[in-house]
């Protein structure tokens, strides 16, 4: 606040010596308009009415007639070699011929963007670490190469960080002309994004399955293929009231997007090559000093814990937990939902 | 009997989990307050009765009939935006910082009026002005021991009416509860009994909320005087959202008191990209010389939506040597967005040594309607239901506005405030939580013959609450909230040039 003012007042003050007039349309009242000035006016008032601004701009007037430093030869572009037609031509007009129009709309919307990878400075090709030197990197055309997305599958780039070809992060962000693509919460310079070595950020890693975590420009032009979108509206999150009041509506399936009634939306497929994995639970006496299944007790109604609760084979010795129904929780594979893993 | 049920099912659904996100999008999109000049900000955004101020394209266009110039200003602003967390009796602090541009125009005058004729020219402008600001950044904690969020999980996969195959439990809910249970985080035995892999609760939950983003509105605008009584004016706004929004989740067992389980995250991600437009009409008479009475209304707006989101998931097992990972797919909806109407009066009078103004504002937070893009059934209902709870949720709200401004050539000095009741009805408000807003603001300006520079100090407080998740089971219940405490203090500093 101190700074403020003394701010305000240095500002003021330089201002101040400086005030010839003030125009302050809130507190001015409209003026009438001045009857407009015209050389061939020949009454004696017009005449005194153009002897006033004559006079004024007296001075101008000498001074623009004595100063003779720059001819009028130098506007002339064709005796100038300091201005011609070239100078206001880029570089770009007579190597492309593109017009400005279009070079303005290849510029935001480029029929090749280079979104993918690590980072937001380097991303502009596949391998961004180690690439000049070695098959993989952008200066080699090669099949490990960046190449346009929708040339290949995403599994089929090569991950610079573990010797199987699995991993990839795809970071395409929304890529379009309203922005500029790293808008993912997963390639960003704060606390969630790659660049972030905390528990929030990820490392590079091996992972035995591919993971789609931009969104791929589900509007845009390119990477259909890549497409993993379910268009639905958004019915999770937060409230901001703990008083909630009864709808009066009984319509609405909440379960929703479902596969059964999915309403005709498009629900993107999991792509078939991608590994599911189901996490294989310990039920094992490990390092860790965990609450040991209690298998005497009843549990209460709301105890849904499960390592609480007598399991449905009441086999306490199973050494993995007990599956879903069907022994299957990684779905039919159309939810879109991918499962992976990194090491901790 | 058994459609009794699948009813009485839908609406316990409803009464329990219907915090669909959107009837806080809608809250958040009918709520805009201009910003616009430093001299506007200062005044208590109470220039739309005043006039001369480019900010009244946003308010009361009438305003623009009182410039006598061409005028071009720029007001940019730093807002630094701090918050205050109380969650489970554990309070923290954040803060972030946001340049912004508040406003941005010129407005096109004749230099002088015209003289003998009724009406005194046609007077144009355009602008950018700053609506809202959604820059915000909150970080809060505590043990949890009576639930977690798995346990609102829970209560969705174990819906026997809709979760009926281990299929169903991992692709119905693609953006939540189904990457938990193909976690492992919910488990369903071949009984179809359900289980959480937290221990009823007893986990440390962590939050961290960042918000970015703000409403930009594209006004233009005319406006005219009518024999230097009234002033009249109309104006186009093309509002511009923006909104970006991610919240982090960790729940952790730091007592051990999971089996397996050590922590697990879940981090949703939220980008809200619209533009619309709307209309303002505006009066301004002058019975006599000093004395200003406005009126504005605003037609309600339609903006045009678009959402992406999408759900991460990680799992940190004892056991394993691996984090498990689960993404969502990338969710998108289009959809229209009604934003409310807004009535705006006022009064102001002008001495030679200032001024004084007060404006009070009526709006209806809930006339905001959803239009979704989809035409099928599920969506119309799901349209229908949005919009009854924000009909039930938000009402009429009140916005009294008051500003004041001392002249000593070339020197102003100004304050403002402005208090806008809470947009709840009685029975859906907050607990124990005061959802108005105060606004106070104080500036100097400077005006010479063609140049002009104002500074503003602006600050807002208000409160929000924050329900992570909700959940039906009494034994579980209360879900502990929130309560998010922001001062934005800001500062505007607008320069300006007449011709």
């Amino acid at each position: 606040m101190k700074n403020i003012v003394i701010f305000s007042v240095l500002l003021t003050s330089v201002f101040h010596f400086s005030m010839a007039k003030i125009q302050d349309d809130v507190y001015d009242a409209p003026k009438a308009k001045k009857a407009k000035v015209k050389q061939t006016y020949s009454s004696p008032v017009e005449q005194t009415e153009r002897i006033i601004p004559v006079e004024k701009t007296q001075p101008y007037t000498e001074e623009e007639t004595t100063t003779s430093r720059m001819s009028s030869s130098d506007f002339n572009s064709a005796n100038n070699s300091r201005y011609n037609d070239n100078d206001f031509q880029d570089n770009y007009s007579s190597d492309f011929g593109f017009g400005y129009t279009e070079r303005i709309r290849r510029f935001h919307n480029p029929s090749i963007q280079f979104n993918y990878g690590w980072n937001n400075w380097n991303n502009n090709f596949y391998d961004p670490w180690n690439s000049f030197n070695n098959n993989f990197g952008w200066n080699n055309w090669n099949s490990y190469a960046f190449t346009p997305s929708w040339t290949f599958g995403y599994n089929n780039f090569y991950n610079p960080f573990c010797n199987n070809s699995q991993f990839i992060i795809v970071q395409p962000g929304f890529n379009s002309w309203y922005n500029t693509g790293f808008n993912s919460p997963f390639n960003s310079w704060n606390n969630f994004g790659w660049n972030s070595w905390n528990n929030f950020g990820f490392s590079p890693y091996c992972a035995n399955t591919i993971f789609n975590n931009g969104f791929s420009n589900y509007e845009g032009f390119y990477d259909q293929q890549r497409k993993n979108v379910i268009y639905t509206p958004r019915t999770g999150g937060y409230n901001n009231t703990n008083n909630i009041t009864k709808s009066n509506n009984n319509n609405y399936n909440y379960n929703y997007p479902s596969n059964t009634n999915n309403g005709g939306f498009t629900k993107g497929t999991t792509n078939t090559n991608q590994q599911q994995v189901t996490p294989t639970k310990k039920w094992n006496n490990n390092t860790t000093n965990k609450t040991s299944p209690n298998s005497n007790s009843t549990p209460a109604n709301n105890d849904v814990y499960r390592y609480n609760n007598k399991p449905a084979n009441n086999n306490w010795n199973n050494s993995s937990s007990p599956a879903p129904s069907y022994n299957n929780n990684s779905g039919s594979g159309n939810s879109g939902i991918k499962i992976g893993t990194r090491p901790k | 009997m058994r459609k009794q049920v699948f009813t009485f099912s839908i609406l316990s659904i409803l009464v329990s989990f219907s915090y669909a996100q959107t009837d806080v999008d809608a809250l958040r999109y009918s709520t805009p307050a201009v910003q616009g000049t430093a001299r506007n900000v200062a005044l208590g955004n109470t220039m739309g009765t005043i006039g001369a101020d480019i900010s009244a394209l946003s308010t009361n266009p009438a305003g623009i009939a009182k410039f006598s110039s061409t005028e071009f200003i720029l007001s940019p602003a730093i807002s630094i935006n701090k918050s205050s967390s109380s969650y489970l009796n554990n309070t923290t602090k954040d803060s972030k910082v946001k340049f912004q541009l508040t406003n941005l125009g010129v407005i096109v005058a004749s230099r002088y009026a015209n003289s003998g004729k009724n009406w005194n020219g046609l007077k144009f402008g355009f602008a950018l002005n700053r609506l809202a600001n959604f820059n915000d950044q909150y970080y809060f904690g505590g043990y949890n021991s009576k639930n977690s969020l798995l346990n609102s999980y829970y209560e969705k996969l174990n819906d026997r009416e809709f979760i009926t195959d281990s299929a169903s439990a991992a692709d119905n809910y693609p953006f939540d509860a189904s990457i938990a249970y193909q976690l492992g985080l919910i488990t369903i035995d071949s009984f179809g009994n359900t289980f959480t892999a937290t221990n009823n609760g007893n986990m440390q939950q962590d939050f961290q909320i960042t918000k970015s983003g703000g409403i930009n509105e594209l006004a233009l605008g005319f406006g005219s005087t009518y024999k230097e009584k009234i002033m009249i004016g109309a104006s186009i706004g093309v509002p511009i959202v923006n909104y970006t929004e991610r919240i982090r989740l960790t729940e952790t067992d730091i007592r051990d008191s999971a089996f397996d389980l050590n922590s697990f995250l879940n981090s949703t991600y939220l980008k809200t990209r619209g533009v619309g437009f709307n209309l303002k009409l505006g009066i301004i008479g002058m019975p006599i010389s000093n004395l200003r009475l406005s009126l504005a209304f605003q037609t309600p707006g339609i903006l045009f939506m678009k959402d992406e989101f999408l759900t991460q998931m990680e799992v940190d097992y004892a056991s394993q040597s691996f984090i498990f990972t689960g993404d969502s797919p990338e969710g998108a909806s289009k959809y229209r967005y009604v934003q409310p109407w807004k009535l705006t009066t006022g009064a102001g009078y002008i001495h030679k040594y200032g001024l004084v103004s007060v404006e009070y504002e009526l709006s209806d937070a809930s006339n905001s309607k959803f239009r979704l893009s989809q035409n099928d059934a599920n969506a119309k209902a799901y349209e229908n239901f949005v919009n009854n709870l924000i009909k039930e949720k938000y009402g009429l709200f009140h916005t009294i506005k008051a500003g004041v401004e001392f002249k000593y050539d070339p020197i102003r000095i100004r304050g403002g405030i402005q208090y806008r009741t809470s947009p709840f009805k009685n029975a859906a408000a907050p607990s124990n939580i005061n959802t108005s807003s105060l606004t106070f603001s104080a500036g100097f300006g400077y005006r010479g013959k063609h140049f002009f520079a104002d500074i503003a100090y602006v600050q807002t407080n208000f409160k929000e609450l924050y329900v992570p998740y909700q959940l039906s089971t009494e034994a579980w219940k209360p879900v502990p909230a929130a309560t998010l405490s922001t001062k934005k203090p800001a500062i505007v500093v607008s320069v300006g040039y007449k011709l």
